[in-house]
């Protein structure tokens, strides 16, 4: 969301049948109390609502002509781990599509794993999303075997992942683009792991290891970021959210 | 001479480009005020043209609020009549003057200078939260935390209410008492009309009725 001038501003919307849409919602900023206004609820980053716009007659830039909002994410409002992992969703969803090219699996995936972000599935949450956003992406992380010898990845061995192929080699393969050396019991969870969507809601039996979960979001960002050649800015937001602890004013 | 390209000499056009930038300032309504300048009389255009600049040398943040100021502390941080323990805390020097405007609040204030938003990359480092955790671990002379309580009035938009979780956060271990504005139903709303949003914070915010006997 970008201020455009004193009441208006440039957002983008993630829409289920349209994909991304950037959009010029004007007079947004004047906060509409009245549910019968043309914006009736806050216009917020994951605010979940129904929408109209225009379709752009040149340019990429939609006009919002209508918002109501279903969920303003009270939950998500009160967790500082919930509105991080909301950001770096937000953030890798907008790196990783292009504007109007529609996926409404990856928004349905969307809405469930920011309805766990403020449960005990949260890390699980984030990192199936991070997973599911490649994949719809077109970027689908190839962990099973590895991609220069085929040699399925065994439980114990210790692999390497390639970000700027979303692929994993074995340690002894010759790989010429920059690698980041992994357990293989990593590299075997995260391909495992399932869709938010499919996540159970209660709480797991195990806590998931949270430097495990870490490290598998590190190598799915890092893809992400060689892939679309951009550094994520909510990036450092990871050690926050799985190392809550150990936070710091200088993330 | 200056380039009469377009119909307006070069002064004219440049005085137009920087009224122009500003906000809610169109190239018709830089256009009108060119020309309102014009016709004034110099000696008001050259007061704007100094107010303009004083405002830009003398106006500065004060060291203890971050608010502006000519004068450091400012005025409210240096009024004795005010609440020293109690400090409000807002995004930005214009949030103050709204709740200023209220006569509501005595107590002094911290301006943030922003809010946390990390996919604009504004981080804490960013704001003035090191200076406001500093004044909320102050001591008064018998070692009681100086500061009693702090309000944390940021808006109540995503990035608002993260920077509030993250300075509670920061604060917790202070002693500090911590409160939030309150949110939910305007005075002379209507429930028939309220939005949803409105209406679940209402709900979930919903106070005690103290009763008078």
């Amino acid at each position: 969301m970008v201020d455009y001038s004193e009441t208006s501003q440039v957002v983008t919307l993630l829409t289920r049948n349209h994909g991304l849409v950037p959009a010029l919602a004007k007079g947004v900023r004047k906060l509409a109390v009245r549910s019968a206004s043309a914006f009736g609820g806050p216009l917020d980053l994951l605010a979940e609502g129904d929408v109209v716009f225009l379709p752009p007659r040149s340019g990429e830039l939609a006009t919002l002509t209508a918002w109501g909002v279903l969920n303003h994410q009270a939950a998500m409002r009160r967790d500082l781990a919930a509105f991080y992992a909301g950001q770096i969703s937000c953030e890798f969803t907008i790196a990783l599509l292009s504007p109007h090219d529609p996926h409404p699996e990856l928004f349905d995936q969307i809405t469930a794993a920011v309805g766990r972000f403020h449960t005990a599935q949260r890390g699980l949450a984030l990192v199936a999303y991070l997973k599911c956003a490649l994949a719809a992406a077109g970027y689908q992380a190839r962990l099973e075997a590895c991609c220069v010898c085929g040699q399925a990845v065994r439980p114990g061995a210790r692999v390497r992942f390639i970000p700027a192929m979303g692929a994993v080699a074995c340690d002894s393969c010759p790989i010429h683009s920059p690698t980041i050396p992994v357990q293989s019991a990593v590299i075997l969870a995260l391909h495992r792991l399932v869709p938010p969507a499919q996540l159970p809601h209660r709480p797991p039996d195990k806590p998931a290891d949270a430097a495990a979960l870490l490290l598998a979001a590190n190598l799915l960002v890092s893809q992400c970021q060689a892939t679309t050649d951009r550094r994520l800015r909510t990036a450092g937001l990871l050690e926050l959210f799985f190392r809550p602890r150990e936070m710091r004013a200088d993330i | 001479m200056g380039n009469t390209r377009g119909g307006y000499s070069t002064a004219v056009r440049h005085l137009m480009e920087l009224l122009g930038r500003l906000p809610g300032v169109g190239s018709r309504s830089a256009e009108r005020m060119v020309f309102h300048i014009l016709k004034g009389s110099a000696d008001d255009a050259l007061a704007l043209a100094r107010a303009i600049e004083a405002v830009k040398t003398q106006v500065r943040h004060c060291s203890i609020c971050y608010h502006l100021t000519e004068s450091d502390p400012c005025e409210i941080c240096a009024d004795p009549s005010r609440d020293q323990t109690l400090i409000c805390v807002v995004e930005q020097p214009k949030d103050l003057f709204q709740i200023e405007s209220t006569g509501a609040f005595h107590g002094v204030y911290h301006v943030l200078l922003g809010h946390l938003a990390p996919l604009d990359g504004i981080l804490p480092g960013d704001l003035t939260i090191d200076a406001l955790v500093a004044r909320a671990t102050e001591k008064s002379p018998d070692a009681s935390p100086r500061i009693k309580e702090i309000i944390l009035a940021t808006n109540p938009t995503m990035d608002g209410d993260g920077t509030a979780l993250y300075l509670q956060q920061q604060l917790a271990d202070t002693g500090v008492t911590i409160t939030r504005l309150a949110r939910g139903m305007p005075a002379g709303g209507q429930i028939e009309h309220a939005n949803k949003a409105i209406l679940s914070d209402a709900i979930s915010g919903r106070t005690r009725i103290q009763s008078s006997q």
